[in-house]
């Protein structure tokens, strides 16, 4: 019988025997149902213990419970077992053999790669018949934007991981499912949002939303350069749009050229700062 | 492919069963140690006779009325313990990728947060299907305009995964 089975019919078991006494008990207060008598005599019992076998007996007894209880308990220690998967491909010349516990962690140390999961571990468990690899990861802290905008992803991810175990043992019955836990929690402050306050915050009412209690918050010095390079950049795209203004006037080729390189210069200036700006936020 | 079974708790039928099986043992050694008592192999005398003896007499009192309802009730919490199937912690939309309820949760909070208005967010959740997520939108922003981006965001992006039922409550800045 399996383990499961056998604790499910032992537990039902005490449960209804337990059940039968409590009803008995109560019955003998109220004296409904059966006609007990009022005061319990064990007199019969305890010549039954007086007599020369009883104890006899009761060793016997006893030691079979004994032995009973201890499979019972050895049945609820986990055996790790070999975890290894036998190829239809064996023949007379050697038995093919796969460690499906290597494989669970290789599947889960690539799924860890191209998904933000962290604590990726792979494990190998047998359910009816059937062997299943389950790959366990929580989401990532900080990795909750990228997660949320690839959800697709992450399907696509466990759908390859169940895929290439499946490719690994085409013969087996293998199944695969990819756990996601929440987020660990952690006192370490989110990295991935900006909160930049007023200068004058004194002047307005304060809400618990706006204090900067969690995360990262932009340095003046910070901010002043971020403007001042991008003060800069205008600049330079205004006076490269006069430079070609002017040469085209004059008739100048050297002097639009040259106010077109400006404002060619400036504007990949401003990508590089909008991507510096994508990445602070 | 075979279809993965879904993920469940650790059954508590096993740890009842752990403490049975201990309870056996006990009772076990209950009766052998009869025997080296009886035999004068051990000092002491018998239990089973005490306990007995103890019994001889007793009436219907309080106390056995309450120990009785006390049986009951127990017998009951194991009837139930055996019957139970085990309780499913994670939930899938397409067998391969199950997700636990605080993983959707997080992951609904995520895109609330990134939505445009909003300025923080806090996911609760009342039971193992229901979110609530608590937007804080900005001043100038219209609350109800910012919920429903919120829903739609989440919706969009949630799409195709065994979301549960969310909830947005919105609260402008002051």
């Amino acid at each position: 019988m399996a383990p499961l089975r056998r604790d499910r019919a032992a537990v039902l078991v005490a449960g209804l025997l337990l059940l039968a006494l409590g009803l008995l008990g109560l019955d003998w207060r109220a004296d409904t149902v059966l006609d007990l008598r009022p005061t319990l005599s064990t007199a019969a019992g305890q010549d039954a213990v007086a007599t020369a076998w009883f104890p006899w007996v009761g060793a016997a007894v006893g030691l079979v419970l004994i032995v009973l209880g201890l499979l019972w308990l050895l049945a609820h220690v986990r055996r790790p077992g070999t975890g290894a998967i036998r190829l239809a491909a064996s023949d007379h010349t050697g038995r093919l053999e796969v460690d499906a516990r290597s494989l669970a962690r290789a599947a889960a140390a690539d799924l860890a790669a191209r998904t933000p999961l962290e604590d990726v571990r792979g494990s190998v468990a047998t359910h009816r018949g059937t062997t299943v690899v389950e790959l366990r990861g929580r989401l990532a802290h900080d990795a909750g934007a990228a997660a949320a905008t690839a959800t697709d992803d992450l399907a696509a991810a466990a759908a390859t991981a169940a895929a290439q175990l499946a490719a690994a043992l085409p013969d087996e019955a293998v199944a695969c499912r990819v756990v996601l836990d929440p987020p660990r929690r952690t006192k370490e402050p989110r990295r991935d949002r900006v909160r930049v306050r007023p200068a004058t915050s004194t002047t307005r009412p304060h809400h618990p939303s706006e204090q900067p209690l969690r995360g990262h918050r932009m340095e003046p010095k910070e901010r002043t350069m971020g403007l001042a390079d991008k003060a800069k950049n205008a600049a330079q795209d205004a006076l490269g749009k006069a430079k070609e203004v002017v040469g085209d006037l004059t008739d100048d080729k050297e002097l639009q050229a040259e106010g077109k390189a400006d404002q060619a210069e400036s504007s990949v200036k401003k990508v590089g700062e909008n991507i510096k700006d994508t990445f602070t936020k | 492919m075979i279809a993965a079974p879904a993920p469940t708790a650790r059954r508590s039928v096993g740890t009842v069963a752990v403490v049975l099986a201990l309870g056996l043992v006990a009772l076990g050694v209950v009766g052998v140690r009869e025997l080296l008592v009886a035999r004068g192999w051990a000092a002491g005398s018998s239990w089973t006779l005490e306990a007995l003896r103890g019994l001889d007499g007793l009436t219907a009192t309080t106390g056995v009325t309450v120990a009785a309802g006390g049986a009951v009730l127990l017998g009951l919490v194991l009837v139930v313990i055996a019957v139970l199937p085990a309780r499913a912690t994670h939930r899938s939309a397409d067998g391969v990728l199950w997700f636990s309820a605080g993983a959707l949760s997080a992951l609904a909070a995520a895109v609330a947060d990134r939505t445009p208005g909003v300025l923080a967010v806090d996911a609760r959740r009342s039971g193992r299907r229901r979110i609530v997520l608590e937007v804080v939108s900005g001043a100038r922003q219209d609350p109800e305009a910012v919920a429903v981006a919120v829903r739609q965001a989440v919706d969009v992006r949630l799409a195709g995964l065994p979301a549960p039922a969310v909830r947005v409550r919105v609260k402008a800045v002051a």
